[in-house]
């Protein structure tokens, strides 16, 4: 009980710190600010520590074939640390191409599998579209007229001859302009759907401390319940 | 673009050879041929030693100047035999050969006659009367005229002419001329009419002896044989052999009355050349052989050629007419037959050899003096023929540039110097070009950026931004109305939105209740505490459906707050802590983002377990579980599209035959849906709307919360609605003023 009414507390006044913000920059939504980065990457350089420490040393104790398997990876991170000191960073130089190019490799690999082909696939064909009737010539037509446009938006010049530069800007331009208005669209939506995510986040707060406050409340005495 | 003097083909600048032809060219700046400093283009002297850099053009002395050589008519000239194989007149080749093929002429037999219409116009003039020859008989008295009766040669023993008189013949000609006869000495001319030069060329005044004629070496062969036999000579002794100089010696032709009856043998002297007597006095004319083929007219008949001398005595100015080939012409018949061979000149090593058909050019000064101008000398004029021999000083030659690179370095006159050579192909002059208003203007930006001063922190930047009057105000008013928006459904029940509709919870509510019981489950638990307010009404309901099917959860994430968040939930949702062990296995924070993920696909049992600390093989949730393969289900709790996507495609790449459902927050909804269109996620709840309706399926007692969630997010969601439009609205009728 007395964690959790610690808990509410300093949750309570934190929020409100963090609301602090409506009335402007000030010293209490920063002193929240800097206590929610502060907490967040010691907890997390705590947990990682913990975590390989607790999965790398038992391993190096071992006479098992494991001791050799975790003693590369064990190297590697110490010359990783030599990236904090200009003068020896080169010694680092080799493990973080490991990094680079291992998680590159990785990426690229399940981008490729995992989102472009699938991706892709699903858009359809013309056969696809016109089986769907109305709905799906529309939807093949959205695509179709979306993805086109929304990659010529993005094409920001433009031929030197003037015959090609009116062609130019008869087609290309005009997809162009209906590209970025799917692209108007798309942001659009993407900034609803954050908006909504953060307002939730806000409900969800208030309605933390308005429960924070009924308890502390009740706790006190003062409430009727 | 720098353009070929030699070909013409555009080359890049600074470039030194043309890239079609390989040939130089020419550089931009003019480089000194004294110093080697380079200088721009249009000096005409070097800017540090002052040299000329232009060259002038080469500056001939007035005298210097070669005139074209005077035709000659009816006058064949010295030659030498051409060389076997040797550069040579490839007419005079031909006539030998030809003359060859026919033989020796008879004679008086000839080449047949060219029709009166295709002989050509200096054909007929050297052409003879067709009528018998008469060589012997000179032409008569009355009829030969003076000039050329002293041409000829007297029949009988010349009688000593007198000399010609001080105001025809110049004191220089006299000197040279041999007197006929016995020769009295002359005094020799004053110093103030002979010039220096000249004296050295003089001749002693001394008689000449006829016995003693110049050695064979200094005279001709073919002089020789044009020699006289001599007649009654003076007494006076030669002159010293060191006396005469040995061009001098060439043009003597012994003195002394000639005697007609010892004439050239036969074999020296061609017949026809016989013909043509030679005059005792040694002039120019004297020394040159007559011309192949031509005969001399009989006696009283004068051909047209002669008369054409006689009557223009003068001297041609223009350029010399070629002598034709003869031997490409047909001779009239009666004509001599062409000399086998022309006879040769005998020189000396220091004599030049003229060039076969080329007048030398004392000859050929003589001969016009001669012929056009003889007797007419202008006192005290000298010839220009010996005007040619006066020694000169050098006067306005350029000296040739020497090389000042390379291992010819200090040699002079190896390359010729042409006007323009060194002029570059484009004489525009490269001027530095304006900077462009873009670049003036990147430059501007650039160094305001530098003379700005460094601001101490982001709050002093905060207070430099200028806000607006009412700018407080203003965001005081929109916190105020979202926080009433959000507090007014919790302080009045208002049944403003109905039950929630997620068409896709309905696809994830059925695939997890197609889950047996205990199959292992594996959960990324990708959010953190900012997150948490959003996304535990999110994956509630998805965990405790979990939780109903007996599943065993399997938690790992990539973020090192993950853990520590499924922790409170997972606690919040499992009835009974007793069956944590056997329900939960969380394998902690797992690094590496895609690479830590494709990593513990493969390898679930490698790790730890947090609540525990044991091995995850030894967790008792954990058992028969040691990779994807192995579990029946991957749920991703993910509050970010990137987490969602990162497991997405790492699982399907690994094992697409695992199915994949996922609750995702609002903000990854957007990005989550193709997956879901693509079939690679089965299921998912996004936002708490999902979280809401997911709930509602399950009836577990939550609506109640979820309903006053829901009320608060829709009206501040049209709050939020109604300040855009009432900003936007001010913004666009109270300016453009921000």
């Amino acid at each position: 009980m007395t964690a959790d009414l610690i808990g509410l507390i300093v949750g309570t006044l934190l929020t409100l710190l963090v609301l602090s913000y409506i009335l402007g920059d000030n010293p209490l939504y920063r002193l929240a600010l800097h206590l929610l980065v502060g907490a967040t990457v010691g907890y997390g350089v705590a947990v990682t520590v913990v975590t390989v420490l607790r999965t790398v040393l038992p391993a190096l104790q071992n006479d098992s074939p494991d001791r050799v398997r975790v003693l590369i990876p064990v190297i590697l991170g110490i010359l990783l640390l030599f990236k904090g000191f200009p003068r020896w960073s080169a010694w680092g130089n080799f493990s973080t191409a490991l990094l680079v190019g291992v998680g590159a490799a990785v990426a690229l690999s399940g981008a490729l599998l995992g989102t472009i082909i699938p991706q892709a696939a699903a858009v359809g064909s013309l056969d696809d579209w016109l089986r769907g009737g109305a709905y799906g010539l529309l939807n093949g037509f959205l695509v179709t007229v979306g993805t086109i446009g929304a990659l010529l938006a993005f094409a920001f010049t433009v031929p030197r001859r003037p015959t090609l530069q009116r062609l130019w800007n008869n087609s290309v331009g005009v997809l162009g302009q209906m590209g970025r208005l799917f692209l108007l669209a798309t942001f659009g939506a993407a900034f609803a759907t954050a908006l909504t995510a953060s307002l939730t986040v806000l409900v969800g707060r208030v309605y933390a401390v308005v429960i924070g406050l009924q308890r502390l409340l009740t706790l006190l005495g003062m409430s009727s319940g | 673009m720098i353009y070929c003097p030699k070909c013409g083909t555009a080359n890049r600048q600074g470039s030194k050879f043309c890239n079609e032809c390989g040939g130089p060219l020419p550089t931009t700046g003019l480089r000194c041929p004294m110093c080697g400093a380079m200088n721009p283009t249009g000096n005409l002297f070097c800017d540090r030693c002052h040299t000329r850099l232009i060259p002038t053009e080469r500056v001939l002395p007035e005298e210097t100047k070669p005139e074209p050589p005077s035709p000659l008519k009816g006058i064949s000239l010295p030659s030498v035999p051409l060389a076997e194989g040797g550069v040579g007149e490839e007419w005079l080749a031909e006539l030998r050969a030809e003359a060859e093929e026919m033989g020796p002429a008879p004679e008086g037999a000839g080449v047949a006659p060219l029709p009166e219409g295709e002989i050509p116009p200096w054909l007929a003039e050297l052409t003879a009367p067709a009528g018998p020859v008469a060589p012997k008989a000179p032409p008569p008295e009355a009829t030969v005229p003076e000039w050329l009766a002293e041409l000829t040669a007297p029949a009988g023993p010349v009688a000593p002419e007198a000399p010609p008189s001080e105001a025809t013949v110049p004191e220089w000609l006299a000197e040279l001329t041999a007197p006929a006869g016995p020769v009295a000495p002359e005094a020799p001319p004053s110093e103030a009419t002979v010039p220096e030069w000249l004296a050295e060329l003089e001749v002693p005044a001394g008689p000449v002896a006829p016995e003693a004629p110049p050695p064979e070496a200094a005279v001709p062969e073919w002089l020789t044989e044009l020699e006289v036999p001599a007649g009654p000579v003076a007494p006076e002794a030669p002159p010293p052999e060191a006396a005469v100089p040995e061009w001098l010696a060439e043009l003597e032709v012994p003195a002394g009355p000639v005697a007609p009856e010892a004439p050239p043998p036969e074999a020296a002297v061609p017949e026809w050349l016989a013909e043509l007597e030679v005059p005792s006095r040694s002039s120019p004319e004297a020394s040159v052989p007559p011309l192949a083929g031509i005969t001399v007219p009989p006696s009283g008949e004068i051909p047209d050629w002669l008369r054409e001398v006689q009557a223009a005595p003068q001297v041609q100015e223009g350029p010399p007419a070629k002598l034709p080939p003869i031997a490409l012409v047909d001779v009239p018949t009666g004509m001599p037959a062409v000399p086998e061979s022309v006879p040769p000149v005998l020189l000396d090593e220091e004599t030049p050899i003229p060039a076969p058909g080329e007048i030398p050019d004392w000859l050929r000064a003589a001969s016009e003096e001669a012929l056009s101008e003889f007797g007419g000398l202008v006192p005290a004029e000298i010839p220009e023929w010996l005007r040619a021999l006066q020694p000169r000083a050098e006067v306005g030659v350029e000296e040739e540039p020497a090389e000042t690179e390379g291992f010819l370095t200090g040699l002079r006159g190896l390359l010729p110097i042409g006007r323009g050579l060194d002029m570059p192909a484009t004489a525009q002059p490269s001027l530095p070009r304006a900077p462009s208003p873009a670049a003036v203007a990147r430059a501007e930006l650039l160094q305001g950026l530098l003379s700005r001063p460094l601001i101490a922190s982001p709050m002093a930047a905060a207070r430099e931004v200028q806000r607006p009057t009412g700018w407080a105000l203003a965001r005081f008013l929109v916190g105020v109305i979202l926080l009433g928006a959000i507090l007014l459904p919790m302080l009045i029940r208002l049944p403003l939105f109905g039950p929630p509709v997620a068409p896709t919870v309905e696809a994830l509510f059925a695939v997890v209740n197609q889950l047996s019981s205990s199959i292992p489950v594996l959960v990324a638990w990708e959010y953190g505490p900012a997150e948490a307010e959003e996304m535990d009404r999110v994956a509630g309901p998805l965990i405790d459906h979990l939780l109903r099917q007996e599943a065993r959860l399997v938690v790992v994430s990539t973020r090192p707050e993950g853990p520590a968040v499924a922790e409170v939930l997972l606690a919040s949702r499992l009835a009974d802590p007793s069956e944590r062990p056997r329900r939960i296995a969380n394998l902690g924070y797992m690094p590496g983002q895609a690479a830590g993920v494709r990593a513990v696909l493969g390898n679930l049992d490698d790790r730890t377990e947090v609540s525990t600390g044991l091995p995850a093989s030894q967790a008792e949730a954990m058992v028969g579980v040691r990779s994807v393969a192995d579990v029946g289900m991957v749920v991703v709790l993910a509050a970010q599209p990137d987490d969602l996507r990162v497991w997405v495609e790492q699982v399907s790449a690994a094992r697409p035959d695992v199915p994949i459902v996922a609750g995702v927050s609002a903000r990854a909804e957007l990005m989550s849906t193709p997956y879901l269109t693509t079939g690679q996620i089965r299921g998912m709840v996004a936002g708490l709307t999902g979280g809401a309706a997911y709930e509602e399926k399950l009836d577990t007692g939550w609506g109640r919360e979820y309903e006053y969630y829901l009320n608060s997010l829709g009206l501040a969601q049209i709050a939020v609605a109604a300040l855009a439009v009432i900003g936007a609205l001010i913004f666009l009728v109270g300016g453009r003023k921000r």
